[in-house]
């Protein structure tokens, strides 16, 4: 069914794609679809090509598992548009053919503008690349059983077939495809969320038996015995602790014991038992794995004996109790062991999250709700969110584990700021890490503010439209439903906790996850989008480099006049080439977290391309000195303060508190720099400022 | 396509821009308060607002809707550029898209 709705999905993008392709035949069709596309269509299409997986998947997983944190990504992402429409559109469109160094390079035609804005769109476009490649990659793992590898090479192959073959045109209209797909099913699922209400019964959707879905967590009072923890229970006993501590008091802020205890199981074969762990049926093979497990007990009741990770509460009372966890383990002997048990079909990770409790007056489901109750319902007071999370260390005996908890957590803290970026001081903490962590916040916040309006995929829309009309109405089209889009992602964040299908590992699923729970075919489907969104981005982005690598890099380094048969050509081998860089590069770094790059690009662009638009629109004595400086500033600074940050120290595996930058997002930094460079260059180069344009 | 200068000489366009700006400056005030109030006054956010939602979704939302409100605005605006007589560069497309 997911194989089959995928390839229709698929099949439709590449129809497309050949349909439209004959349109772009020269240089005008290849690079900017002769400029024939209708402002409505170049308005979803700008939607299609802007809403990445980042977008579609990436944040509405980050609502679900932080909350409203996740949603300030949305609001960044929207809000650069208008700086899009109002400063960058019109001026765009009047001034430009192909590319956005068109516009800047307009009254200077210095050949090294084009190479300094070239060379921007290039590293850009990359740092926008990878995420998606490598998300394309991750995605189809799950979703259709397809290995990453070939996640990747499929992507590549048909967007390279997409951009090589069909250019612009095609590119166009994949997007405005998927643009529409998007919405669409975005504003379906959200019904459907709306339809089912605030209930605090599970409806997620696990395979395997029916009463999956009905299970619930164990738990064991936990009582103190002269000091030492004990619990009630003759089957269990306490084998190990976990505690993780606040980082400035030291004191303890999440306390897990180990226990050791008899599972019931039933004898099927001389060898081999099933006994239910967590709701599922497991199966142990004393043949195979003997040194784990052995049947105890007599007659009718065997038992076996696992060890599993349990998180210590606190009730309301003031009593403690030890709730069920899930957890993974890493053994010495590289032994993969999923909730005590050996790793394997039946053996898999249960769905989490939820919400555990909701004010009383609606008993234990809302039923169907308005949109604006639903979310005034989630920020109650009294609502209790179960919000995933994970601790990872190192035991004694040198296993690796990760717990995967729930912490239940009030819906009037869940749905305001501060899960995700730690805003909000905590206890003991030393002001300067109070100061950096709001620094961050602020530093990430402009970058998504100014970085939209200078992504290179972004401008090229601007050139296929006839006019400046066009070009503003499309944005305007783009803001409505990307606006939409995003007020949506919050229904789907907000949902997908509801159906407390959330995937421990990884918040990415979320949205499909979601899907899944309400049937098959929806699952199929979303599935499919997702992967339509990562080809419409993509397109997109390697439209962006192959024009520049043609248009901008290959004529002013060669410094030859080339024909506009050749330059196709030229983009047509570019497209090519970069394919298949995204498609190594996609392979190669696939552990990366795909909304980690994607937060970098924006601020690259920001800090490359956005002062020098700015300030030649509205500065009259900016430079064309003034303008390379500043993208290459922009440039340099952004990225390697981006290098020299403490994720990528950590990435190096060096300690994070010893890296050079103190700051994770380098926006607050390489903006400023990159406008004061422009504006300090120009000055000093100013002499032969260019006629000021005579107003009649 | 005429030959325009960058700071653009006809007064459809200069007004455009103006307006251009100032509506950027005024979201950009918006927006700031927004990223103010988070990082400075989180339990602010947490406060009742609009539909008993909390402010923080409240002032999300509107940040969204404001954006959409002030291009349709835009539009209108820009719509007829009052332009003394001076001709606006070829729009073919204008009359046939009422939106």
């Amino acid at each position: 069914m997911t194989i089959f709705i995928f390839l229709v999905f698929v099949g439709a993008v590449l129809v497309i794609a050949s349909r439209t392709s004959r349109k772009s035949q020269g240089v005008g069709g290849f690079f900017a679809a002769n400029n024939s596309i209708h402002w409505g269509v170049n308005g979803v299409a700008f939607a299609g090509g802007y809403l990445s997986v980042a977008s579609f998947l990436g944040i509405a997983g980050l609502i679900a598992f932080f909350g409203y944190d996740g949603f300030l990504y949305s609001i960044g992402f929207l809000a650069g548009w208008i700086i899009a429409l109002f400063v960058i559109a019109e001026p765009m469109k009047r001034m430009g053919t192909f590319t956005f160094s068109d516009a800047l390079n307009r009254n200077f035609n210095n050949p090294y503008i084009r190479i300094a804005a070239g060379i921007s769109v290039l590293v850009v476009s990359l740092f926008y690349l990878v995420p998606q490649m490598v998300g394309a990659g991750v995605l189809i793992e799950p979703l259709l059983g397809i290995s990453h590898f070939w996640g990747v090479l499929i992507v590549g192959t048909v967007v390279i077939l997409i951009v090589a073959g069909g250019g612009m045109t095609s590119t166009t209209y994949v997007q405005f495809f998927n643009g529409g797909l998007l919405l669409l099913f975005a504003l379906v699922l959200t019904i459907a969320v709306l339809i089912r209400g605030v209930s605090t019964e599970r409806n997620m959707h696990e395979e395997g038996d029916e009463d999956l879905a009905n299970y619930q967590y164990q738990e064991i009072p936990l009582t103190y015995q002269d000091g030492s923890p004990n619990i009630v229970s003759a089957e269990a006993e306490i084998v190990g602790r976990h505690v993780t501590y606040s980082p400035y008091t030291n004191e303890e802020s999440a306390v897990f014991y180990r226990l050791s205890r008899l599972v019931p199981v039933i004898l099927r074969s001389e060898f081999g038992y099933t006994a239910s762990i967590k709701g599922r049926e497991v199966y142990f093979d004393r043949s195979t794995n003997g040194s784990y497990w052995s049947g105890e007990g007599e007659g009718d009741d065997l038992f076996i004996r696992i060890e599993d990770w349990w998180y210590l509460q606190e009730k309301a009372d003031g009593s403690q109790k030890l709730v069920e966890t899930q957890f993974h383990a890493v053994l010495p002997d590289g032994t993969s062991l999923v909730n005590g048990a050996l790793e394997d079909q039946q053996n898999r990770f249960r769905q989490v999250g939820g919400v555990s409790a909701i004010p009383a007056e609606y008993g234990s489901t809302t039923g169907p709700i308005g949109p604006f109750r639903l979310l005034s319902v989630f920020s109650s007071e009294d609502t209790i969110v179960q919000q995933p999370r994970s601790v990872s260390f190192t035991s004694e005996a040198g296993e690796r584990i990760t717990i995967y908890y729930e912490e239940p957590i009030a819906g009037a803290l869940f749905m305001r700021p501060g899960l995700m970026f730690p805003i909000e001081p905590e206890q003991g903490e030393p002001l300067a890490t109070t100061v950096l962590h709001r620094l961050n916040f602020i530093s990430l916040m402009m970058a998504l503010f100014l970085g939209t309006a200078a992504l290179p995929h972004i401008l090229i829309r601007y050139y296929t439209v006839p006019d400046v009309e066009s070009a503003r109405k499309s944005t305007i089209v783009a803001i409505a439903g990307i606006g939409l889009f995003y007020v949506l992602t919050m229904y789907l964040g907000v949902g997908a906790v509801i159906s407390g299908g959330l995937n421990p590992t990884t918040s990415n699923m979320s949205a499909p996850l979601l899907a899944r729970s309400f049937g098959e075919v929806l699952f199929a489907i979303i599935s499919a989008i997702a992967f339509t969104t990562v080809l419409a981005t993509t397109s997109g982005l390697i439209m962006a480099v192959s024009g520049a690598v043609a248009h901008d890099l290959m004529d002013n380094i060669s410094k030859k006049e080339i024909t506009d048969k050749t330059k196709v050509l030229a983009g047509r081998i570019a497209a090519v080439v970069v394919g298949i860089a995204g498609i190594i590069l996609g392979i190669s770094f696939r552990d990366l977290n795909v909304s980690f790059l994607v937060g970098w690009a924006f601020a690259v662009a920001a800090s490359a391309n956005l002062p020098s638009l700015v300030m030649m629109l509205f500065w009259k004595k900016v430079t064309a000195k003034g303008i390379i400086a500043s993208i290459l500033t922009g440039i340099v600074s952004s990225v390697s303060l981006i290098l020299l940050n403490p994720d990528m120290w950590a990435r190096y595996g060096l300690d994070p508190a010893t890296a050079p930058m103190p700051l994770n997002q380098p926006g607050i930094i390489s903006i400023p720099l990159s406008f004061m460079v422009l504006v300090a260059v120009s000055l000093l180069t100013g002499k032969q400022a260019k006629k000021e344009p005579v107003a009649a | 396509m005429p030959q325009q200068s960058l700071t653009d000489d006809s007064d459809g366009e200069q007004r455009k821009s103006n307006i251009g700006i100032r509506m950027t400056i005024l979201y950009s005030i918006v927006y700031s308060g927004f990223v103010a109030l988070s990082v400075f006054q989180p339990e602010i956010m947490g406060r009742k607002a609009l539909f008993s939602m909390n402010l923080a979704i409240s002032y999300g939302l509107f940040l969204i809707l404001f954006a959409v409100l002030l291009a349709v605005i835009y539009n209108l605006l820009v719509k007829e550029p009052r332009n003394n007589g001076r001709k606006p560069e070829s729009h073919g497309s204008e009359q046939e898209q009422q939106s």
